[in-house]
This record gives C-alpha cells, sequence and structure tokens, in this order.
C-alpha cells in the first residue's frame, strides 16, 4: 500500500513538472512579452536592456530552468494590469473565494445526487424514477452561463428572494453553487441510479436480505458503500468540470475568484497572471486526483491489495 | 409433523393470469430435521422455488405469486415486513449459488457475520464469530475474520456463507446449487461439511441441485422437477432403484457411470421448453419415449407407494424398451 501511495505522488509530481513545461512553452510562443511589458514608447536601447534582464537573450532550456527555480521560489512574475502587482500574491488572494464556492457547490452536488440517485433506483420504474430521470437529462443538458443568467433574472430580479451577484452573504452563495453544481449533480444523480440498480439486483443484497437486515441496512449501508466507488472514481472528472465551470459562473455572478481572475487577465493580457492561474488550477486539479485515489484506497479494500 | 408445507404455489411472470407461469401448483412438504433434494435442470423453476420460501424473488415474480407457503401454520405469501424479516435468517436461511458474488466486497468478513450474530442476540460477537468460522472449518479464524472476500478462495468464501447462513441457528437452510461453481475436489468436502453441520445443528435442508451424484451424497427424499412442475417424489434409495416418471429415469440414465465408461455420455433427447412456450398436457411427452394420446392432458399427481408420488399416466407401467 505504502508502494501505492508513493507511485501516485510520484505520478502527480511528474504531471505538474509536465505541465509547468507546458505553461512556459505556451508563454513563449503566444506573443512577445517585451513588447507588452514595455508599451509603445520604448526605445531599441530599452528593448535590448529589458532582454537582457529578463535573460531572453539565453536559450530557451536554460530559461526554463530559472522559470522553475523562480515558480519554485514563489515568483511568477507580476502583473501587467493590476499595478505591477506579484501574480502568485494576486491569484493566492482570489483562491479562496473560489474554493469555498466549489466547495459549497460540490457539497450540494454529492449530498443531493447521491440523495436522488438512491430515490430513483428504489422506486424503479415509478413516478418519482421518472421525474428524477427527466430533471437529470435537463440538469445535464442546460449550459451554465445560460441557468445563470435565469436564475438571476427569476429569482433575483422579479422575486427578490437573493442577491443578483456579488460575494459576503451566505445567501451570495446560494444561485452561483447551484450554477456550478447542475451539471455535476445531474451526472451523479445517473451515476449512481445507475450503480445502485446494479448493486441492489447483486447477490450479496439477496445475502443481506437472507440475513434479515432491515431494507434500510441493505440500501444504505450494503448497497450504496459499493454504489459510491464509481462516483469517487468520477470526482477528479467532476472537480475539473467545476474548476473550468468557475470562469464562467464567476464571471456571471461578478464572484471574485480566480475564474473571474482568469477572464479578466485574459481580457486585458495580462500574461503572467494567466500562468499563475493556470498553473494554481493544475497543481489543484492534481491534488485533487490524488485525494481521490487515497479515498479509493479508504472505501475499496480490493485497491489496498495491490501493487 | 411438517416444518414447511408449499400448496399449490404458482409463479408466473407478472399479474397477469395469461402471464407466462414459472412454477405450476407445486405442492412439497419438508419433515424437520430431513434433507430435501429438489432436482431439475435449468430453467425448470427450482431455484424460484427456493427464492419464493423467503420471498426474496424479482418483484414481476413475487406479484404473480399464488398459493400458499405455510411456516409453523402462518402464510408466509402473506406476512408483512417485520414478520418478513424475523423469517429471514433467524429461523429459515439460504446458501447461495456463487460463492464469488454473494459476498459483500467492501466489508470485512467479521463485519459481514457479526451482522447475523448480533440479531441472534449475542453479546460476545467477536468470540462468537471466530467460532462460527471455526465451525465451518475455516484455518485460523481469528485472522480471517479481519480478511476481506476477495483475499479468500471460492471455496473458503462458501464456507464463511454457510457460516452467515448458520449464524442464526435456523431450523430450515434451502442450498441453492452451493456446490455448482465449486471444483470436484472442494465440492466433495464442501457437501460432507454440510452433513456434518446439520447433523450437529439438527434443522432440515432443501437442496437444490441438477446433479442426481449430489443427491445421493446428500438427501433423504428427492423432489424431480419439470418444466414448473414436480414430476415426481419419494425417498432417494426408492427412487434411484424404481423411478417411475420416465423424466427421472432419463435423467437417472444420463448421470455418467465411471464404472462403465461409455464412449458417447447419455442425453435426453430433445431441450427442456422455454418458459411462456410449454406443451399442454403433460409438458415432457414431446421428449417421452412412452407418450401415448392420453398425454395431451395433465396427469394427476399419484400415490404409487406410501411415500412415493409420481404425475404420469404410464407411472405404473414398466419401461419402454
Amino acid at each position: 500500500m505504502t508502494r501505492l501511495i508513493m507511485g501516485r505522488l510520484a505520478e502527480a509530481l511528474a504531471a505538474l513538472l509536465l505541465m509547468s513545461l507546458a505553461i512556459f512553452l505556451l508563454s513563449r510562443v503566444t506573443g512577445d512579452p517585451v513588447a507588452l511589458l514595455l508599451g509603445d514608447g520604448a526605445t531599441a536601447e530599452d528593448r535590448d536592456l529589458l532582454i537582457a534582464q529578463l535573460r531572453l537573450d539565453r536559450p530557451l532550456w536554460e530559461q526554463y530552468i530559472s522559470f522553475l527555480g523562480n515558480a519554485l521560489t514563489g515568483d511568477f512574475g507580476q502583473s501587467v494590469a493590476a499595478g505591477r502587482r506579484d501574480a502568485l500574491e494576486l491569484v493566492l488572494d482570489r483562491l479562496p473565494a473560489s474554493l469555498s464556492l466549489a466547495g459549497v457547490a460540490l457539497g450540494f452536488t454529492l449530498v443531493t445526487g447521491i440523495a436522488m440517485g438512491v430515490l430513483a433506483a428504489i422506486t424503479r420504474g415509478s413516478a418519482v424514477d421518472l421525474l428524477v430521470r427527466i430533471v437529470a437529462l435537463l440538469g445535464q443538458s442546460v449550459p451554465a452561463f445560460w441557468l445563470g443568467i435565469v436564475l438571476i433574472y427569476i429569482v433575483a430580479v422579479q422575486w427578490g428572494w437573493l442577491p443578483t451577484s456579488g460575494y459576503g452573504t451566505t445567501a451570495h452563495y446560494i444561485l452561483p453553487a447551484l450554477t456550478m453544481g447542475t451539471f455535476t449533480l445531474a451526472a451523479v444523480t445517473r451515476l449512481v441510479r445507475a450503480s445502485m440498480l446494479d448493486a441492489l439486483g447483486s447477490e450479496y443484497i439477496k445475502l443481506a436480505r437472507i440475513k434479515g437486515l432491515p431494507e434500510a441496512t441493505v440500501i444504505l449501508k450494503h448497497a450504496l458503500s459499493n454504489s459510491l466507488i464509481p462516483v469517487v472514481t468520477f470526482m477528479g472528472a467532476f472537480f475539473a468540470t467545476m474548476i473550468t465551470g468557475a470562469v464562467v459562473v464567476e464571471t456571471v455572478f461578478a464572484w471574485p475568484g480566480i475564474g473571474r481572475l482568469a477572464y479578466e487577465s485574459i481580457v486585458s493580457r495580462d500574461f503572467p497572471v494567466i500562468q499563475t492561474v493556470v498553473l494554481v488550477i493544475t497543481a489543484s486539479f492534481i491534488l485533487a486526483n490524488f485525494c481521490v485515489d487515497m479515498l479509493y484506497l479508504a472505501i475499496d479494500p480490493r485497491m489496498r491489495d495491490r501493487g | 409433523m411438517t416444518l414447511l408445507s408449499i400448496r399449490n404455489l404458482t409463479v408466473r411472470l407478472g399479474r397477469d393470469a395469461l402471464a407466462p407461469t414459472i412454477l405450476e401448483e407445486v405442492s412439497l412438504d419438508v419433515m424437520p430435521g430431513e434433507t430435501l433434494g429438489l432436482v431439475g435442470e435449468s430453467g425448470s423453476g427450482k431455484s424460484t422455488l427456493g427464492m419464493s420460501v423467503l420471498r426474496l424473488t424479482p418483484p414481476r415474480l413475487a406479484e404473480g405469486t399464488s398459493g400458499e407457503i405455510l411456516w409453523d401454520g402462518r402464510d408466509i405469501l402473506t406476512m408483512r415486513g417485520r414478520d418478513l424479516r424475523a423469517l429471514r435468517g433467524a429461523e429459515i436461511s439460504m446458501i447461495l449459488q456463487d460463492p464469488m458474488a454473494s459476498l459483500n466486497p467492501v466489508f470485512s468478513i467479521g463485519s459481514q457475520l457479526t451482522e447475523a450474530l448480533r440479531r441472534a442476540g449475542r453479546s460476545d460477537l467477536m468470540q462468537a464469530a471466530e467460532a462460527a468460522l471455526a465451525e465451518v472449518r475455516i484455518p485460523s479464524p481469528a485472522e480471517r475474520l479481519r480478511s476481506y472476500p476477495h483475499q479468500m478462495s471460492g471455496g473458503m468464501r462458501q464456507r464463511v456463507v454457510s457460516a452467515i447462513g448458520l449464524a442464526q441457528e435456523p431450523r430450515l437452510i434451502i442450498c441453492d446449487e452451493p456446490t455448482t461453481a465449486l471444483d470436484a475436489t472442494i465440492q466433495y468436502q464442501f457437501l460432507e461439511l454440510l452433513r456434518a453441520l446439520q447433523g450437529a445443528h439438527g434443522m432440515a435442508m432443501l437442496f437444490v441441485t441438477h446433479d442426481f451424484g449430489v443427491v445421493a451424497r446428500i438427501c433423504d427424499r428427492v423432489a424431480v422437477m419439470y418444466a414448473g412442475r414436480i414430476v415426481e417424489t419419494g425417498p432417494v434409495r426408492e427412487i434411484f432403484s424404481n423411478p417411475r416418471h420416465p423424466y427421472t429415469r432419463a435423467l437417472l440414465a444420463a448421470v455418467p457411470s465411471t464404472s462403465t465408461a461409455p464412449d458417447r455420455l447419455p442425453v435426453i433427447e430433445g431441450a427442456p421448453p422455454s418458459i411462456g412456450n410449454r406443451p399442454g398436457g403433460c409438458a415432457f411427452h414431446p421428449r417421452c419415449p412412452m407418450a401415448g394420446p392420453d398425454c395431451q392432458r395433465q396427469p394427476p399427481m399419484e400415490r404409487l407407494a406410501p411415500r412415493h408420488e409420481a404425475a404420469c399416466w404410464r407411472a405404473r407401467e414398466e419401461a419402454a424398451a
């Protein structure tokens, strides 16, 4: 088991290293950073000076090593647009807002999705099952930006129940979390329904009933514990959907997180900030996947005996 | 004193009276402490019969079930939640066919075993679980309690399933082809174990199988099923020496014998009818060497000797050559 964990850790680090290389190369081919930094009024001398200062006259591999060295010490350069602020600091400032929103959305999604999936599976073929399946299908078909705008229009503007946008109170979380979680909610529901139906038809459920266990124990302990394995498998993908969704949702709801920061810095061609956002998102994605692997080990004893 | 009495049990594929039947008018008694073998080909309805006793058939079959299954004078088919749960495991238990699939992969052996023991009111759960594993002759039972199903072989898992089945000291245990998935040598060991356990616990056993060899080894009495009906019942010795139904005769003739070693394995000509496509009258008549015009009508169950019954118009005749 220790070997398995070490292996996963090594894979995570390798992925991160590979990603840093991709980001470095992309930042070198998507434009001239010198022109961007100097602006229109610069002379050729200013230009040469800056190139030497940024070590852009060195070979590419040397540049990458120094990029990596800087990144390791937390130096991702300065923002071009936001008054030369430190890029990493700018991103880290925005990170808590994004993490709390994604956390709320993921929590709401898992709890509601698992409950709806279990409900649909145990009432298979009934009106409840049909309703859950229709809602799930709609949830996976509706684009987040549209849903966000419609929710703002109806719930916030027409009914006035919740704030239209912004950040601060608990009420501010509801609409963006709903928008962010809907696609995943639908996916979790369908996944849990399908795997619950599988589990409920299995021999070990028969044996649990033969023992005379109460139906609640049969369903919530014996069937659900097995049905959660595929949910855990997909959790990394769900998290990725949420993070990518954050760019849209945070922009629609004026949420001060890294998603909106990504959007703003793309609009203002603020390359150091874009790079940093991408790297932070990648790192959190790799971290999430690592956590999923560890969770897997915790719930499935068959995994613990591998490798 | 009958322990379990099945009366006119009919199981259809759904509520509709015209829906195809899986079991037709099955009546069967199990006496305390006896081992009754239920023999038939796949699709004859023998597993459905076992499942019906514990009300574990899928919803569509449950809807299409009629008749009576009497236990202590109460009809299991009309029991509701709490009574049914009090019956399952504690009064009637079951060993399933596939040991690879019948244990929950995410819980330890100990956890799955103590669930059953807890229901039996045991307080010293871990000790009781260890003793239960020792009784089914699992080596180093204390360590095995912490194992997970995937860490054990098929034979060992089937022993665990048996220990779970016996944990609440049931008066009847239904075995649904428990040896089919096991290797031949393991099969033999497992049957010996079952017989020893039955003797020690004094319970009755309903043994569902397609294998007359297994019947000879373990059963006191046997009921032969064909196309959803019981066609012959009697003491094992009597059925082996004097089978009266042509189907029973054909089944016995199809058991390969090690002493004669034929070039070709004997078979019953034709195939068993599929559900919903059963011939009228005696369902066996299209394959029967003795069939005549009267076989278009369903023969009644007829008593041929005090404990020997068969449903065949030709039951009193000798076999056709």
